[in-house]
């Protein structure tokens, strides 16, 4: 009996060693993160309406995707001889290839400042295929270009001269 | 007679033998019971901290909360990418009070290059309460089932000048012990 509880004791303090043993466990993980090129966005072609001339009619002209204009509304109309090409702004992105972005346009319309003030661009659409109307993008190998059409305003009766703005037609992107 | 005595004692004696093997066997096998009451940890899910992208070229942090499906903090551009915290289970017997013990020193991050590195600190989990998230190095628990799984997050620390790439630590360890 007396060794029958010596075995039974040891076996007990075996078993003891095997909890100890077992009450801390470890697991390992790992971190990771990606760094990537800043997007950036910079301005290849400004945006020109061409001539235009007013009438007794306020009008509208449409300046499209491919730097062509037509007449929108109202009396003003497109002067083509002898005057200057219009052309569509255009905007290149650079960043990590393959990459999505926003298109952020103005929403309000921009003042274009000449002899009297009144003419303005605004309705401000992005394409970055020369077609369609989008507000993202995929950055390509070499950059997306990006272009911006928009709608001219005419007073009636404007005063001729040359009218513009600056350095409002702000185009933002940002990574998704 | 007495040649049939002896045999009797023999026989008894032997027969007090085989209850003592008898008990040794019995104690093994209360033994073998006393493991399954072991506490372990082991991965579940993400077994990574994922930071996503994060736009280079200026200086910020990002921190990935310690709960299920985290979100990345921070004042630095990111762009898209998976943000993940590190899932573990925690095994044992119900009712038991845990420590969940993280990385007590920062973790570097190396990139590619093997030269640049960020580091990894101010680790997080979720243990005592899913979904709350607590920072520290040690988090206390209690298993209310036989198993409990719970979230590591921590904080990256980026540079201006850190280049762009892929930065990924070594493992670092996440450790469980009974209170």
């Amino acid at each position: 009996m007396n060794a029958s509880i010596k075995l039974f004791t040891l076996a007990a303090i075996l078993m003891g060693f095997g909890v100890r043993v077992q009450a801390q466990s470890i697991a390992f993980a790992t971190t990771t993160v990606d760094l990537i090129t800043p997007i950036a966005i910079t301005k290849t072609a400004e945006m020109h309406f061409g001539t235009v001339a007013a009438s007794g009619t306020p009008g509208t002209i449409i300046l499209a995707y491919n730097s062509t204009t037509t007449v929108g509304t109202g009396g003003a109309t497109i002067v083509t001889t002898g005057s200057s090409e219009p052309s569509t702004a255009k905007f290149l992105v650079t960043g990590l290839t393959g990459e999505t972005f926003s298109i952020g346009l103005p929403t309000d319309d921009l003042v274009l400042t000449g002899t009297t003030d009144g003419m303005k661009a605004g309705t401000f659409r992005a394409s970055t295929d020369g077609t369609n109307d989008v507000n993202t993008g995929t950055i390509a190998e070499g950059g997306t270009t990006i272009s911006i059409k928009a709608i001219l305003t005419v007073p009636a009766n404007a005063v001729a001269g040359r009218y513009a703005n600056a350095n409002q037609l702000i185009v933002k992107v940002n990574y998704n | 007679m007495k040649t049939s005595l002896k045999l009797l004692i023999l026989a008894t004696v032997l027969f007090g033998l085989g209850t003592k093997v008898n008990a040794q066997t019995t104690a093994t096998a209360t033994a073998t019971g006393e493991l399954v009451s072991a506490i372990t940890i082991s991965t579940a899910g993400s077994a990574s901290i994922n930071f996503g992208r994060i736009v280079a070229g200026t200086t910020g942090t990002v921190t990935v909360a310690g709960i299920a499906a985290p979100t990345a903090s921070t004042s630095l551009s990111r762009a898209g990418g998976t943000i993940t915290s590190a899932g573990f289970t925690i095994s044992g017997t119900t009712g038991s009070q845990y420590t969940v013990t993280l990385p007590t020193t920062a973790v570097q991050v190396k990139h590619t290059n093997n030269a640049d590195y960020m580091e990894v600190n101010a680790f997080s989990c979720d243990v005592a309460t899913a979904g709350t998230e607590v920072v520290g190095t040690t988090a206390n628990g209690t298993l209310t089932g036989t198993s409990r799984t719970f979230y590591v997050g921590a904080t990256l620390n980026v540079k201006s000048t850190d280049p762009i790439g892929v930065y990924t630590s070594a493992t670092f360890p996440v450790t469980v012990s009974y209170q």
